[in-house]
């Protein structure tokens, strides 16, 4: 195995607890009081640093060590969770993601000095005080023992052992906790008889415990050996051994001895199993089987590519053997084929969480910076669409969050003069329709302001000056339309100069449509309407100068049949009137540079709607609707204009896609 | 005199990492095995005063090369190296004889501690 395989694995594991150190700030921010939510982080902060340190990127696991000391503090409630600590920890975050970029990236390390002192501030500030859980720790060594034991020391005790409580604790990043306390158990019992472990033997092996345990043991050692020979352990804070009872019989305990509530016959009979050693008994602890693989993402898409040509064979085979008495079988092979499409389609799907997954933290930064108060409330987020649309969606969702917080949710005064609440909500969601997934962002902000958006258009030449009151789809359009921006000053937010028309064209380019929905003074809602998959699309088959060619349904708004008569010529282009609408007429052949159309008769034409405008595809035949399989076309023939892709047929012919947008200059 | 370690893992980065931190803390790396059958005969030929011991590997696994180590010399101190959740495993190795044992990835610090440990 070499390095760079290793480094993969590496880059998308620590991808990951970054990803949830992240989430995990988020919400201790909000409830600073919970204290998994900071073993989480500090348990993220460590495999870090401990998977970095194997591979030998010292920047990283230094950086991540003094995250994780500031961490434990945290932890121990030795630093107060103020708004500068969490604000140190965000952009430790940041810096350590960065951090690892680079590293992945084998790019120059930009020094991390600065992060790495504030964050050693932190650790330094509180070190000089004492921390309150060693106060704690300070107090005198004593157990609690049951009849049983005391009886049982008692007669060990007139036979020359002495009883001791050995309290170990452990470092607080041991892994495998219950393996380490194996190993003291197994070196303890070499010298001496453990008649009581406090907690239980059972929640020692199922990890029930914090960091430290106690053991009553009968030995003949003197404490100082048994206090050595735990020390000598591995992953071992520290070893406190207090005498139970001296060899004369007198219970220098006795007090705590004699206090100690009686226990009850249950514990009395767990103390009798506890004097074994702890066996290697099979893990109990509730393991969760992986339900995630890993999977290079090339392998996922040869899958499919197979299983997209098994499809098309069955479906040659299938068409061989109508009328055949072989059909019966071949419908067998016909489900499960189908299945095994819609299983290896599957594959592609992952879950738009990964996306909405950055919006938390990007919405309280935007949120500090602007000083307004936002709740993002997310919901949908495990709804599942095509690997490459959620690659490409994340853009133009960042922008369309931004505008909602930039120019949307009003400043606090002026909410609360509104009767708002003072705090915004932005919205985001995902759900799924028919064979869509729509993703929706609202915020309760001001809604569109139709009067400036009617004055900026006209302003812009967009609008003639006359034009009367817009409704709410007229200035959506409007929005969508390139070079439009309605901010009033250019923030740090947005208003960067890419418009929502750029957010439109990487919607219309993933196949989808996008919507707005607004009340003015109460709300925004946008909706983007996506395809779930890019692999299957719906096309409308048509023949032009013999070739059989696909035009993704999406675009096509109807067919028509054109008579020669309709057609006028209107600046040395052939036109038809349609319902009052002057539509240009393209040959479908010509456009590819086939062979142009000849023919007497009536004419099909496919209206397809490109950017907004209607034109119509005058074509030889149509053939009809089909589901197909798109495949990439590589290599010379990459990037053909009007191309978009090629596909075998169900009788073994391929067909062309059709790439509207590019078809026409 | 320094410590001698021989080092059994089947990965040559697991090995290039741990000899790396081991030598720059003052041992002697004196071999490294790339399965069980191997450190074995390292073993017997080298006699190292201490092994680190991967546990899935080819031909012999960990836990049987800490056995049969363990039947030449009593004395040996093995450190046995293991991936998380390999814990039952972990454990037979210990009842096997393995003085310690390190969870990977590795810590620099826990291995020179492991070292020290076992070696004093």
């Amino acid at each position: 195995m070499d390095i760079s395989s290793f480094k993969d694995v590496f880059a998308a594991e620590a991808r990951d607890y970054l990803q949830s150190l992240n989430e995990d700030l988020l919400s201790f921010e909000k409830n600073p009081g919970d204290k998994e939510t900071v073993d989480d982080m500090f348990r993220a902060a460590h495999s870090l640093k401990g998977m970095a340190g194997t591979m030998g990127f010292d920047e990283l696991a230094e950086f991540t060590h003094e995250m994780e000391s500031v961490l434990d503090l945290l932890r121990n409630q030795g630093l107060e969770p103020t708004i500068d600590v969490i604000n140190i920890l965000f952009r430790s975050v940041d810096t350590l993601e960065i951090l690892l970029e680079q590293t992945i990236s084998e790019e120059p390390i930009t020094p991390v000095r600065e992060q790495i002192v504030a964050l050693e501030a932190l650790v330094r500030k509180t070190s000089v005080s004492e921390r309150p859980d060693q106060q704690q720790d300070t107090a005198p060594l004593s157990v609690e023992l049951d009849e049983f034991n005391r009886e049982t020391i008692k007669q060990a005790v007139a036979q020359g052992y002495v009883a001791l409580a050995v309290k170990v604790v452990l470092r607080a990043n041991t892994i495998l906790k219950s393996v380490r306390v194996y190993t003291v158990f197994q070196a303890v019992e070499k010298v001496a008889t453990v008649i009581q472990s406090n907690p239980s033997v059972q929640e020692l092996e199922e990890e029930k415990f914090d960091n430290s345990f106690i053991l009553t043991i009968l030995t003949k050692e003197p404490p100082e050996s048994i206090q050595n020979i735990v020390e000598n352990i591995s992953e071992i804070d520290r070893v406190e051994v207090a005498v139970l009872s001296n060899e004369n019989g007198k219970q220098r305990m006795a007090d705590e001895v004699e206090t100690a509530p009686l226990e009850t016959a249950a514990t009395k009979k767990q103390g009798l199993t506890q004097t074994g050693p702890l066996a290697p008994a099979p893990v109990v602890r509730q393991h969760r089987p992986e339900a995630l693989v890993r999977v290079e993402t090339e392998r996922l898409d040869k899958l499919i590519n197979l299983v997209g040509e098994l499809v098309t064979s069955r479906t040659q085979v299938v068409e061989m053997a109508k009328g055949d008495d072989s059909i019966g079988a071949l419908d067998q092979l016909d489900r499960v084929t189908t299945e095994l499409q819609y299983a290896a389609m599957s594959l592609r799907m992952v879950a738009i969480k990964q996306v909405f997954d950055r919006f938390p933290r990007m919405v309280r930064d935007l949120a500090q910076a602007s000083g307004k108060d936002i709740d993002l409330k997310i919901f949908g987020e495990m709804t599942e669409l095509d690997r490459s649309i959620v690659n490409q969606i994340g853009d133009p969702l960042v922008h369309l969050i931004r505008n909602s917080i930039d120019h949307g949710l009003e400043p606090k005064d002026e909410r609360v003069a509104k009767s708002k609440p003072a705090t915004g909500t932005i919205t985001l969601g995902a759900r799924h329709e028919g064979s869509h997934i729509l993703i929706e962002i609202s915020d309760d902000g001001q809604g569109l302001n139709l009067e400036k958006i009617r004055e900026k258009a006209i302003e812009r030449g967009l609008l003639n000056p006359g034009h009367g009151e817009l409704s709410v789809e007229e200035a959506g359009d409007l929005l969508f339309s390139p070079g439009f921006s309605t901010a009033q000053a250019v923030t740090d937010l947005s208003g960067r100069g890419v418009g929502l028309d750029a957010v439109k064209s990487t919607v219309e380019s993933l196949s989808g449509t996008i919507e707005i929905e607004s009340e003015p003074g109460q709300f925004l809602r946008t909706i983007i309407k996506l395809p779930l998959t890019l692999a299957i699309i719906k096309a409308l088959l048509v023949v032009a100068d013999g070739e059989t060619l696909a035009i993704p349904i999406q675009a096509v708004r109807e067919n028509i049949q054109v008579e020669h008569s309709q057609i006028k010529t209107v600046q040395q282009h052939s036109v038809i009137m349609l319902r009052n609408e002057v539509l240009p007429l393209y040959d479908l052949a010509e456009c590819l540079g086939f062979e142009p159309l000849k023919v007497d008769g009536p004419l099909p034409v496919i209206v397809v709607e490109i950017r907004g405008q209607k034109v119509g595809f005058v074509v030889e035949d149509l053939i009809g609707q089909q589901e197909i399989v798109i495949k990439s076309i590589r290599g010379i023939l990459n990037d053909i204009r009007g191309i978009a892709g090629a596909t075998v047929l169900g009788n073994g012919t391929i067909a062309l896609i059709i790439d509207n947008s590019t078809l026409i200059g | 005199m320094a410590k001698t370690v021989l080092i059994t893992d089947d990965t040559a980065f697991m090995r290039m990492t741990l000899r790396n931190v081991i030598e720059k803390n003052g041992y002697d790396v004196v071999g490294e095995a790339g399965d069980g059958e191997e450190a074995v005969s390292l073993y017997q030929e080298l006699k190292p005063d201490m092994v680190t011991m991967d546990i899935t590997m080819p031909k012999m696994d960990g836990i049987t090369a800490i056995k049969e180590i363990m039947k030449i010399d009593p004395q040996a101190k093995i450190i046995v190296c293991s991936a998380m959740g390999q814990k039952p495993m972990v454990i037979e190795a210990l009842s096997a004889g393995a003085k310690d044992f390190l969870v990977k990835p590795f810590d620099a610090e826990r291995v020179v501690e492991s070292l020290r440990k076992i070696g004093s």
